[in-house]
């Protein structure tokens, strides 16, 4: 019943996407079946977060039944209104939809239908696989977001973000502090599972976060598959190559090969929840402006517009990528149209020029402005990644970490093609090709040389967005080869390569991709679940929990306890309760040093310095992995053990 | 035969026709729904077994059943395949109680000793037919 309620919710926040997509185009939608099945999901998700952030503005209780109704509300609402519009508008007042569109591109032939589902069941089989082995939920980073969602579920409000930190006091003791603002968390982030959990009564401690994402990540595949139709339909108009082959091809590097790597798999079970809406979102906001620039309809600009608003309320980071790559974007389209400059300028602005952009502007602007912010601009974060690499993880990855994080193969075959591409002609022509130099030119800038564009953010963040873009690219390349290199009357490349040649080169190219997409999953596959152990944890939680005293101060290791970050959730005192031993390596980080409290009460309770940080805080209760951290407690007249399990003991400071 | 007659016209040849492209797009969908719906339930089936504590679960927990010092009732949580438990509760290395308990797997026992009040460390210690041991103790 749990699952079928989860499932409930799931295909009501895509149904009240497809609402408000159809509340947008009217009945005849401009978009096929799957991308009418990515963008309703996604705008079903946007939908919720704005009702749910106006809501708890308004100071509404976030109850089972107002989200209920926060979800149909919008959708519903743009419904009606498109159909008082398309029946009782003068049609004379009504601005003129001016579309090239060609759905014909999109349409797949039996054959393509067959391998579309081969490749997505082949990638959702190796992704189930994995996440199986995962066990339980216990990945760090989920069981951070999981607490914020888990407040909005409890308690019907809107997160305050902020935690209590250890600070030095000026008489040289330590304190903790009053809560202070977290910027790294986005409310986006948060509503779609809380509203999840409210509606269904599903625990946090089910495979649902983890379900969710995944969808979440099949579908930002599907949509790169989506997007690259709409580029091979222009690439290669008439080649006779089949624009939903090429999208095979890409389905092929995007798909099945690195299934299990970051930021694929490994970011559903990690949880990693920012970038992977990240990656759904971006290559869809691409392929709305893709479409308003090529079909010069501006529905799809204002689609792409508020995409990029959604985007604003669920991650700063793979926000500020889409900014560079749309600057980019624009940057290739000058630079390729440099004879009319003012005739593209004239047909972007005409886009903008429409009720349909105008309204979503000021929908936008209404929304920033009136009703809430995202945090990381109210606690004016943006300042933090904007300057020159204040440390060596942010000074710019190497070729070869850079390739790692693409994919080497997606990486050599997509440079590759996009050497190609800008030497022919034809292809420097199309529209697609600005659109695609602009996103992989620009991520490589700032995964590079970040320096150049005053980019101070962790360098690896950056590299993951790479995959995309090059998937693409190496796509094109493989579905493009016999072109390339084989048809005698289509041979761009101006090389013709004989029979046996050729099928060499192909067998090499398809067996490079296939084997470094499959050791990447090979090296992914996780190691036997720490189901027990993290259940262990949950255990000790629950004991603490339901004997727990308002002036208790928990602390705890999260180097040899599993699952730790979701201890949390059984306190939901803080976003810092319990207090953490982070990891060692943090302690000695000269570039950022912090408290050393935290530290020294684990690993050395019974030095002067260990107890100065007791007496300070007073911290009362120890939660440790005995293999590890059990000696310095026994040995001491200062603690009793009240709590013995296996992997977990818990500490109790003598009064 | 006249120069303007026509002809005859040959019946298409089934391989010259165009290949039928169709809107498969539809049953797409459906198909990725369907598929997302039995990996998802795939999903919750797996992490339903892995949260039961007993299924393909080995431990057993013990701990004292109130925070307060004076209190020694103490608590074994069974999910093993050990079903008796030993313990013994002594106080500054003096035996005070023994006592051996059968815990059925899934089950828990709470022990009430009633110890004598009196300073020193208590300590429990229970030892498993399996040869697993855990102790905790308390100052009073």
């Amino acid at each position: 019943m749990i699952f079928i309620s989860f499932l409930s919710v799931t295909l009501a926040i895509l149904f009240s996407g497809f609402l408000l997509l159809r509340g947008i185009f009217g009945a005849r939608m401009p978009l096929s079946s799957l991308e009418r099945l990515v963008m309703s999901f996604t705008l079903g998700i946007g939908s919720l977060d704005f009702s749910m952030i106006a809501l708890g503005k308004a100071g509404i209780l976030l109850s089972a039944r107002n989200i209920n109704i926060a979800i149909f509300a919008v959708p519903l609402v743009a419904v009606l209104l498109r159909l008082a519009y398309d029946r009782f508008f003068p049609s004379q007042w009504k601005p003129a939809i001016r579309t090239n569109a060609k759905p014909d591109n999109v349409r797949f032939s039996p054959t393509e239908r067959k391998l579309f589902l081969l490749l997505i069941g082949l990638t959702l089989f190796l992704k189930t696989i994995f996440l199986l082995g995962t066990g339980l939920p216990t990945a760090t980073d989920l069981g951070h977001h999981m607490y914020w969602s888990k407040v909005i579920s409890d308690t019907g409000r809107l997160p305050d973000y902020s935690k209590s930190e250890i600070v030095d006091t000026t008489d040289g003791h330590t304190a903790l502090s009053e809560p202070t603002p977290i910027s790294d968390f986005i409310i986006g982030e948060h509503l779609p599972f809380a509203a999840i959990a409210k509606i269904s009564g599903v625990s946090f401690f089910s495979a649902f976060p983890v379900s969710f994402l995944l969808l979440v990540n099949i579908f930002s595949i599907i949509a790169l598959f989506l997007l690259t139709i709409r580029f091979a339909a222009l690439l290669f108009p008439k080649t006779g190559i089949s624009a939903v082959s090429v999208g095979l091809a890409v389905l092929f590097f995007a798909g099945p090969l690195f299934a299990l790597s970051s930021p694929e798999a490994k970011f559903v079970s990690g949880g990693v929840i920012g970038n992977l809406f990240g990656n759904l979102i971006i290559p869809l906001a691409i392929l709305a402006f893709f479409r308003a620039f090529v079909e010069e309809d501006s529905r799809f600009l204002g689609l792409g517009i508020l995409l990029t608003l959604v985007l604003a309320y669920t991650h700063h980071l793979s926000t500020f990528v889409l900014a560079f790559i749309l600057f980019g974007i624009a940057l290739s389209l000058v630079a390729v149209s440099f004879r009319n400059i003012p005739g593209l300028f004239a047909r972007i602005g005409k886009l903008f020029l429409s009720p349909y952009v105008i309204l979503t502007i000021l929908f936008v602007c209404a929304f920033f402005f009136l009703v809430a912010k995202p945090t990381y601009i109210e606690t004016q974060a943006l300042g933090t990644v904007v300057g020159t690499p204040s440390k060596t993880t942010r000074t710019g990855l190497s070729f070869a970490q850079t390739s790692g994080s693409a994919g080497t193969a997606r990486m050599a075959i997509g440079l590759v093609a996009l050497l190609i591409a800008s030497s022919l002609r034809s292809v420097r022509r199309s529209p697609a090709f600005p659109f695609l130099l602009g996103w992989s030119g620009a991520l490589l800038i700032m995964a590079l040389r970040p320096g150049w564009v005053f980019l101070n953010i962790p360098s690896n963040r950056i590299g993951t967005y790479l995959s995309f873009p090059f998937s693409i690219l190496a796509g094109l390349f493989l579905a493009s080869f016999p072109i390339l290199f084989r048809n005698p009357a289509k041979h761009p490349s101006g090389v013709f390569l004989p029979g046996n040649i050729f099928l060499f080169a192909s067998l090499v190219l398809f067996s490079f991709s296939a084997w470094d997409g499959s050791q990447d999953n090979q090296s992914s596959l996780p190691s036997a679940g720490k189901a027990q152990e993290a259940l262990e944890v949950f255990h000790a939680s629950r004991y603490l929990a339901d004997r727990s005293k308002p002036s208790d101060l928990l602390l705890k290791d999260h180097n040899y306890l599993s699952a730790d970050s979701w201890m949390k959730l059984f306190f939901m005192r803080d976003y810092a309760y319990p207090l953490s031993r982070g990891y060692f390596k943090r302690y000695e980080d000269e570039t950022n040093p912090r408290e050393q409290c935290t530290l020294r009460m684990i690993s050395v309770p019974n030095l002067a310095d260990g107890r100065a940080c007791f007496d300070d805080l007073h911290v009362n209760l120890i939660a440790v992995n005995p293999a590890y951290d059990s000696a310095q407690f026994e040995k001491s007249r200062d603690f009793s053990r009240i709590y013995a399990g296996t992997t977990i003991q818990i500490y109790e400071r003598n009064r | 035969m006249s120069a303007t007659a026509k002809h005859p016209e040959k019946p298409a040849s089934p391989q010259l026709k165009p290949k039928k492209r169709t809107s498969g797009e539809a049953i797409s969908v459906f198909v990725v729904l369907v598929l997302f719906v039995v990996a998802s339930g795939v999903l919750f089936s797996n992490v339903d077994r892995n949260i039961d504590p007993n299924i393909d679960k080995n431990w057993w927990t013990l701990a004292f059943e109130s925070r307060e010092t004076e209190n020694s009732d103490f608590t074994v949580e069974n999910h093993s395949s050990t079903t008796r438990f030993t313990y013994t509760v002594t106080r500054d290395n003096a035996v005070l109680k023994t006592g051996v308990i059968s815990i059925a797997k899934g089950a828990l026992r709470t022990v009430y000793p009633a110890l004598p009040a009196s300073p020193g460390r208590t300590t429990v210690s229970v030892v498993g037919d399996d040869g697993s041991k855990k102790d905790i103790y308390r100052e009073r």
